[in-house]
Formats: structure tokens, C-alpha cells, sequence
């Protein structure tokens, strides 16, 4: 480009094509940088999405807030959104029909298809008590 | 100076394209996450001469995919929707060819093995008016008896492996 | 039999092209029927046909048709009266290059009776067998060395934007086409469908882009007799889609069975493609700047001018339903189906139009027969294409909400099915705009009135 004056109204002809050499609008620069910032911020710092869970819970002690979450991150997938049945049966009423040994044998060895959840995640017994509790509260 | 030569260009486009590539379709076969099967993948590892394997072939040759995904993703939808496990690449492996979809013209049917029955399938893909009043699923009542019934085997093998499965799997 | 004469290639080439266009955009309205009624063409008891005629079939032969036959025909119609044109010299091989029409051609009508019967691979956009694959790839060859040859040949050396664009689909087409067809088919799983878009979005970028803009850059000069507004950003805009485009497969796959780094890996560039597509407007619009006003008279010039604004949006809303909030919601939903027209039909398939309406009248010697009917042309495939869009973005966000609140399947088909039915009604208006083209381009060549010596329309 050594040749070319790097002129605005100079117009060369290339293969029969008039082309001129306007300026780069000075937006289009902002543009530019915006976008290298961004980028570079973005590959940094995003995380994939995972709406499965609603949050994490202690490990110690038993309450009906930390077996919601535990649920929410775990067997909503499977049992339906409110846990009226999906994939699996529905969990309402399961505590009281089956009985707590019943549903903590299923959480802790799985069942046919259901993977041993307690187990695999090393759930501690106050989490999985968590969880019952969490359950019988299902209407 | 490149705008001279052709062969520059052309070169300069190749390399370019190259490194694209190189880190969208090579990077990948070097992620194990990409690579390793899962006990999914193996249930779904069909025998060539299995009425499941023949069925798939039914599902290809009548593009079923064009209206029905089979990837579940860890976003709200999906989970509102009952959809079953979120999908991971290890349990497509032994997918030849992939079907995973890009249109929820219908659900997805990932896990649809586990929603539905074998009887119902068979009604459905006769006559999917009848037992879904509305739906604009078309009727599959040209297939032949064989085809139907391999599709139906298929469709009922859409389902997560067992903990038999998964145990056997990892041993 | 071939014919040898000067440009008889392009104008082969776009004649079937335009037979093409027809064909799959009835396909198309084929597929929107049959989402309304799902019965429409089924024949009770006649199960081969409606094997034939079932609904994925047609779908199948409607965008390969569209993309392979219909925009690839054009486009490379294009390329053979642009490249002799810009290097002033005569094409390598006419012969070479009906033959290559001729070839395409039969390859089509093969594929479309294949599909028919059931023989697909079963990737989207990659649904020819291996057989047809292999066709493809001979024929990019063939007339890569058709134009290259006529490229190598040429007097002057320096090279005009658009012949970078050429040059680079000509050399990328294959590359992208044998990845996504060959290797693929042998991997399966989830990394098959990674290289399933990496052909997918690259056949877009790589090819329909490229070769599309290159043709801008030769139009806009020649129909508004301006000079292109700058040099500076035809090589910023170059060598920025050469970059970028390349990286962008993995974003079809947002949220999906692939690992978060790669999705960041096609992200990241969907949001960068901003910097070549409003660098290319940046130099459309300086080059209109003082004739607009032509702009209201000239349809040839009404159809680019509309097709670089499509280009934008499309260009707009393709970054943002990349990033993984959005894709959250209008994946799998008829979104993505009304994004996916907009740039093929309304930007590159316009381009085509004006590339067709240009070099017809050059090369017959013949004005074009109708200009009432261009603009018809021109107004039916535009409202035809905005109440198409319109209803299917309208649709698609309502289904992304609904399937994230966990209403009943079938309730969201009930909620859309209005939509549906408004979309063949813009989907029939687009055809009757084709009809109206096709017409107009046949009478031209049949009978036109000849243009006089006096009037100086050859450029
Ligand atoms: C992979 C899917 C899956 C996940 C995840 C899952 N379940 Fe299950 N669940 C099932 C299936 C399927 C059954 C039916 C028994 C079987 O076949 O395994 C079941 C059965 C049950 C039962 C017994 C129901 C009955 O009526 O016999 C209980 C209780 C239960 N699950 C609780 C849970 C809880 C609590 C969680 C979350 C911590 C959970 N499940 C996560 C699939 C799942
Ligand atoms: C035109 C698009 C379309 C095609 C093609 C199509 N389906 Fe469907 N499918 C639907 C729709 C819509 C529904 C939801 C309404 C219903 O259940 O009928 C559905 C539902 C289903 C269901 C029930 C899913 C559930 O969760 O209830 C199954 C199973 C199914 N389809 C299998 C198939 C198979 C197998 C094929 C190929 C032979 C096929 N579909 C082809 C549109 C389609
Ligand atoms: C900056 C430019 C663009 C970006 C970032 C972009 C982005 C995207 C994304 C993310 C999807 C996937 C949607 C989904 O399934 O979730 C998509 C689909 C699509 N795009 Fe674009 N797009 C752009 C421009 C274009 C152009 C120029 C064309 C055509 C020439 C095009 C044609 C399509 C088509 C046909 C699909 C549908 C694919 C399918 O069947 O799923 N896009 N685009």
C-alpha cells in the first residue's frame, strides 16, 4: 500500500472498481475495543449455566430447608418439578405409605433405575434425614 | 503484499482456518469429558442385529429428529418440563450417527423410555391424533409391522441405564 | 453439446438455480402446511407414498434444496460472471464449466429423490449419503479450478475485494464441507455433533457470507457508479471474518452435552463477528452516502440496500441468543427457525436477486421485461419475509416461556398454532414474490425488448 497516498478523496481503480480510502468511523473503533474488552472478560470469568440446583446446605444438622435444597439440586430432574412424578413416581405422601427405612434404603442404594444418591454424593446422615424431612412436608 | 497474490491469500485463509479448526474439533477429542462412554452410553451400545439397533435405523429414515431432540441441558426449561437427567457428551458415544435435534417441534425424547410404554408408543406412531387430540405429529401407519415394532423396542430403550447396568458397567 | 460460449455458464447456472428456488420454497410451504394439519398431503392406505412425502422428507429437501441448489447455484453463477468480469480476462473453461452446471444439476435430482426414499445420514444439514458427499466435494474442485485458473491468468495484479471473498470460499467450501461430511460420520456421539456445526455455521460463514458480500462489493460500486467508500475497511472486514467465522460451530450447542470451555470457545466469537459485519456496513453505507435518494427509483438498489439491513439484524440477533441466558429460552423453539431465514433469504438470497436483475440484461442484450413486476417481486418477499419472521420470533419466545413455567406440551402447541398458520400465509406471500421473478427473468430472455446500441447499460 506503500504507493497509495492514504488520502480520503484519492480514488484508485482496481480490476475496473473504483475504491476510495475513507476514514474508519471513529465508532467502529470503540466498537472494537469494546468488544477485545469484553471478550477477554468472558473468557475469564463465565461459568455454564446449572439450574438444577438451588443451593448447596450444610452437612451437619437436620432441617426441612436444607433437605428442599438438597431436592431441588438432586431429584427434581427425576420426580417432576414439585416432585408429583416424572421420570420417577411421585414423592408426595412416599414417607408416610412406605415408611422412613424404606426411603432411606432407596436414597442410600438406589433403586432399579434411581442411582444410589446419598451414597454417590457421601450425603452424612443428618443430610439424608434432611431430605425425609423435606419430603413428608410434600403436599 | 497480499493483495497482489492470489497464493497469499489463499494461504493466509488456509492457516486462519486452521486454527479455527484446530481448537474447535481437535482441542475436543483431547477432553476425556468428550471421550469417555457412561453407563448411558453403554445401555445404549445396541447390538448390530438388535430390534433397538434396527429401530434406530426406522427413526433415522423417517427423521423423527427433525422434530425431537435427544439432549437434556441444566436450564429451567428443562428441568420444568420433567425432562430427566441432564445429558453429558459420555452418553452419546457409541451415537453413530449423533441425533441429537435442534427443534422441540415435539418433546424431547432423551429419556422417553422411561415416560412412556411400549403399548402406547405403538398407538402413538399409528395414530398420534387419537391419543393426543391436537397433536401435529404425523401418523407413522405406513410403516410395516417390523419397522413399527423395532421402533417402538427403540423408543423404549430411551431410558437411563439401571443400577444393575451402571454396576457392571463399573467393574 | 457444452457450450463454449462467453458467460453461458453463469446464466446456466442461475437458470436452474431459479427452477431450484421454486422447487424448495414449495417444499417449504409444504413443511408449514403440514405443521398446521399434520394430514395435509397423507393418503390413507398409500404407504410408499407417504413414506415419501412424510414430513421430515419434504423438510429435508426444503433446506438442502434452498442451501445446496437454489443459493449456492446463484451464488456461484456469480462468481462466474464476476471473476472474468473484475480480472478482465475470459474464463478459464466455459466447457469445464457447464459441465460442472450440468453435473450439479443431476446431483440435485438425485439427492431430492434420495431423500425421498429414506436415505438419509441423519445430520441435519449433512443429510446426503456419502455418495452425494463425495459429488460435492469433486464439484467445489471443479470450479475452484475453473476460477482460480481464470484468477492466475489475469493482466493486471493487483486484486479487487471481492476476489479476496471468492478466492477464500473457494478454498474454505471444501475444507468445511469434507470435516463436516466425512470424518464426522465415523466419530458419532457428541464430538460428531460438534463437527455437525462446525460444517453447519460454516457453510453459512465461510461460503453463503463470503461469497455474498463479495458480490455487494461488486454491485454496490456498479449500480450506484460510486467508488466503494474504503480500502482500509474491505481489508479490516476480510481479514476479521477470516479470523473469526471459523470458530463459531460450537455455538449451536450452547447449555448441551459439551464442556463449558467450548461453548465459551464459539461464544466468545459470535459476540467478535460484530467487528466484520459492521465493518462491511460501515463501507456499504459510505459508499450510499449522497445517493440515497436513488435508492426510492432503483430497485436494484432497494433490494441491496434491504438485504445489508437484514444482514445486520440477523447479524445482531445471532450474538445474542449465542450467550447461554438467552439460548436457555429460544433454543428448540421456532426462534431459531425465523433467525435461520432471515440471513440466507432476506440478505444473500436479495443479493442474488440484484446479481441476477444486473447481469441478465448485460449478458441477453435484453432490458428486463418488467419493472412493475421486480417491485412486486421486491414488496412481496419483503412483507412476506417480515409476517414469516415476525410470527415465528412472536412464537418462539412464547414457547421458551412456557416450556420454563412447565405448562403441558401440547398447551404450547394450542397457544402458537395461530402463529403457525400466519407463518405459511408470509411463507405463500415470499413464493408469489419468486413466482413474479422467475417470470419476469423468463419473459426477459424469451422477449425483452432489445436494449439499442445508444443506451450504454454494459458496464
Ligand atoms: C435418575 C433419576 C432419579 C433421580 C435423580 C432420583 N430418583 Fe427417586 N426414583 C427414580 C425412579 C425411576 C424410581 C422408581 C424406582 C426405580 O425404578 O428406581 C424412584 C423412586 C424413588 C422413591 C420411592 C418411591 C416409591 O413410591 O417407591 C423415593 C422415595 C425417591 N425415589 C426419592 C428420591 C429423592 C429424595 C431423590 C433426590 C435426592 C431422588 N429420588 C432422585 C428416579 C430418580
Ligand atoms: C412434525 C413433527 C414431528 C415428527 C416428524 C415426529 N414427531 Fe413425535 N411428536 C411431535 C409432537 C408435536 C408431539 C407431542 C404431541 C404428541 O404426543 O403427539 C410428539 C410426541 C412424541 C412422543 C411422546 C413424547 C412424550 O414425552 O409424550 C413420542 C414417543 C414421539 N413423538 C416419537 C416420535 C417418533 C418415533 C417419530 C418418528 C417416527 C416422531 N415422533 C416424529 C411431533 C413430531
Ligand atoms: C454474527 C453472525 C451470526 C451469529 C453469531 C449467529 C448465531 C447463531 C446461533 C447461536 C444459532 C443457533 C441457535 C440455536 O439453535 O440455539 C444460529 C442458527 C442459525 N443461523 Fe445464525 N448467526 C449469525 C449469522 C447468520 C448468517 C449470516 C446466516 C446465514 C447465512 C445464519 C443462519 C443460521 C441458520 C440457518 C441457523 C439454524 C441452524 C439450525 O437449524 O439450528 N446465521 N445462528
Amino acid at each position: 500500500m506503500s504507493e497509495q497516498h492514504n488520502h480520503e478523496d484519492h480514488i484508485d481503480e482496481v480490476n475496473g472498481m473504483k475504491q476510495g480510502h475513507g476514514k474508519v468511523p471513529r465508532f467502529l473503533i470503540i466498537v472494537y475495543a469494546a468488544l477485545a474488552c469484553w471478550a477477554v472478560f468472558y473468557a475469564l470469568t463465565a461459568k455454564g449455566i446449572d439450574e438444577t440446583a438451588n443451593a448447596g446446605g450444610n452437612t451437619a444438622g437436620v432441617s426441612a430447608e436444607a433437605g428442599k435444597a438438597l431436592m431441588g439440586q438432586s431429584c427434581a430432574l427425576c420426580h417432576g418439578q414439585n416432585y408429583k412424578g416424572g421420570l420417577g413416581p411421585t414423592l408426595a405422601g412416599v414417607v408416610d405409605t412406605k415408611g422412613e427405612e424404606y426411603v432411606t434404603g432407596i436414597l442410600k442404594n438406589g433403586g432399579v433405575t434411581m442411582t444410589a444418591i446419598a451414597k454417590d454424593n457421601n450425603w452424612t446422615d443428618d443430610q439424608v434425614k434432611s431430605v425425609i424431612a423435606a419430603m413428608k412436608e410434600i403436599k | 503484499m497480499v493483495e497482489r497474490s492470489a497464493l497469499a491469500i489463499y494461504i493466509a485463509a488456509i492457516v486462519l482456518f486452521m486454527m479455527g479448526a484446530f481448537a474447535t474439533i481437535i482441542l475436543p477429542f483431547f477432553d476425556p469429558d468428550m471421550t469417555t462412554p457412561t453407563a448411558n452410553a453403554e445401555a445404549r451400545n445396541y447390538a448390530p442385529d438388535s430390534p433397538e439397533a434396527k429401530g434406530r435405523l426406522v427413526y433415522i429414515a423417517n427423521g423423527c429428529n427433525t422434530c425431537h431432540t435427544q439432549y437434556v441441558r441444566p436450564v429451567k426449561a428443562d428441568v420444568a418440563m420433567n425432562l430427566g437427567p441432564v445429558t453429558v457428551p459420555g452418553d452419546y458415544v457409541y451415537d453413530k450417527p449423533h441425533l441429537f435435534g435442534s427443534n422441540r417441534t415435539g418433546p424431547d425424547l432423551m429419556w422417553v423410555g422411561s415416560r412412556t410404554n411400549a403399548q402406547w408408543n405403538y398407538q402413538h406412531l399409528k395414530n398420534p391424533q387419537k391419543l393426543v387430540p391436537g397433536s401435529i405429529m404425523p401418523k407413522y401407519d405406513y410403516l410395516s409391522e417390523d419397522d413399527l415394532n423395532n421402533l417402538v423396542s427403540y423408543l423404549m430403550s430411551l431410558k437411563p441405564a439401571t443400577n444393575a447396568q451402571a454396576a457392571a458397567f463399573n467393574k | 453439446m457444452l457450450s463454449n460460449a462467453p458467460f453461458s455458464t453463469a446464466k446456466n447456472f442461475w437458470y436452474s438455480s431459479i427452477f431450484w428456488l421454486i422447487i424448495s420454497m414449495i417444499a417449504g410451504l409444504v413443511v408449514a402446511l403440514k405443521q398446521i394439519s399434520p394430514d395435509f398431503l397423507y393418503f390413507q392406505g398409500a404407504d410408499g407414498l407417504n413414506f415419501a412425502l412424510t414430513y421430515a422428507h419434504i423438510r429435508i429437501i426444503h433446506t438442502n434444496g434452498i442451501l445446496l441448489a437454489w443459493l449456492s447455484m446463484a451464488m456461484v453463477g456469480a462468481m462466474f460472471y464476476m471473476v472474468p468480469k473484475l480480472t478482465r480476462t475470459p474464463l478459464w473453461s466455459e466447457r469445464l464449466g457447464n459441465l460442472t452446471a450440468l453435473i450439479w444439476n443431476v446431483a440435485i435430482a438425485a439427492a431430492v429423490v434420495i431423500i425421498a426414499l429414506g436415505y438419509s445420514s441423519g445430520v441435519e444439514y449433512a443429510e446426503l449419503p456419502l455418495i452425494l458427499d463425495l459429488g460435492v466435494a469433486v464439484l467445489a474442485v471443479l470450479l475452484s479450478i475453473n476460477l482460480f485458473m481464470t484468477i492466475a491468468k489475469r493482466q493486471e495484479k493487483q486484486l479487487y475485494a471481492s476476489i479476496w471473498y471468492f478466492t477464500g470460499s473457494l478454498i474454505w467450501l471444501p475444507l468445511v464441507w469434507i470435516v463436516g461430511n466425512i470424518p464426522s460420520a465415523l466419530v458419532g456421539g457428541a464430538m460428531q455433533a460438534n463437527m455437525n456445526w462446525f460444517y453447519g455455521h460454516n457453510v453459512l460463514g465461510l461460503w453463503f457470507t463470503t461469497v455474498g458480500i463479495g458480490q455487494i462489493y461488486f454491485l454496490l460500486p456498479k449500480i450506484t457508479g460510486k467508488p466503494l467508500y474504503s480500502h482500509k475497511l474491505s481489508l479490516i472486514g476480510f481479514w476479521t471474518i477470516a479470523t473469526i467465522y471459523v470458530w463459531n460451530g460450537p455455538h449451536h450447542l450452547v447449555n448441551g452435552p459439551i464442556p463449558v470451555w467450548l461453548m465459551k470457545a464459539g461464544i466468545i466469537p459470535s459476540l467478535l463477528l460484530i467487528i466484520p459485519v459492521w465493518t462491511v456496513l460501515a463501507n456499504v453505507f459510505g459508499t450510499m452516502k449522497g445517493v440515497w435518494h436513488r435508492v426510492a427509483e432503483d430497485v436494484n438498489l432497494k433490494f441491496l440496500v434491504t438485504a445489508a439491513i437484514f444482514y445486520m439484524m440477523a447479524c445482531l440477533q445471532g450474538p445474542f441468543q449465542s450467550l447461554m441466558q438467552v439460548s436457555a429460552v429460544v433454543k428448540f423453539s421456532h426462534w431459531v427457525v425465523g433467525h435461520a431465514h432471515m440471513a440466507p433469504f432476506a440478505a444473500f438470497s436479495f443479493v442474488c436477486f440484484v446479481t441476477i436483475y444486473y447481469a441478465v440484461p448485460r449478458l441477453t442484450g435484453r432490458h428486463i421485461y418488467s419493472k412493475a413486476l421486480m417491485n412486486w417481486h421486491y414488496y412481496m418477499s419483503v412483507i412476506g419475509f417480515l409476517m414469516f419472521a415476525f410470527t415465528l420470533w412472536i412464537a418462539g419466545v412464547i414457547q421458551g416461556f412456557a416450556w420454563m413455567d412447565g405448562t403441558p406440551f401440547m398447551e404450547t402447541v394450542d397457544t402458537v398454532r395461530t402463529l403457525v398458520v400466519f407463518r405459511a400465509v408470509g411463507g405463500t406471500l415470499m413464493i408469489v414474490g419468486q413466482l413474479f421473478f422467475a417470470y419476469n427473468i423468463w419473459k426477459t430472455v424469451k422477449s425483452g425488448t432489445k436494449i439499442s446500441s445508444e443506451e450504454n447499460v454494459a458496464a
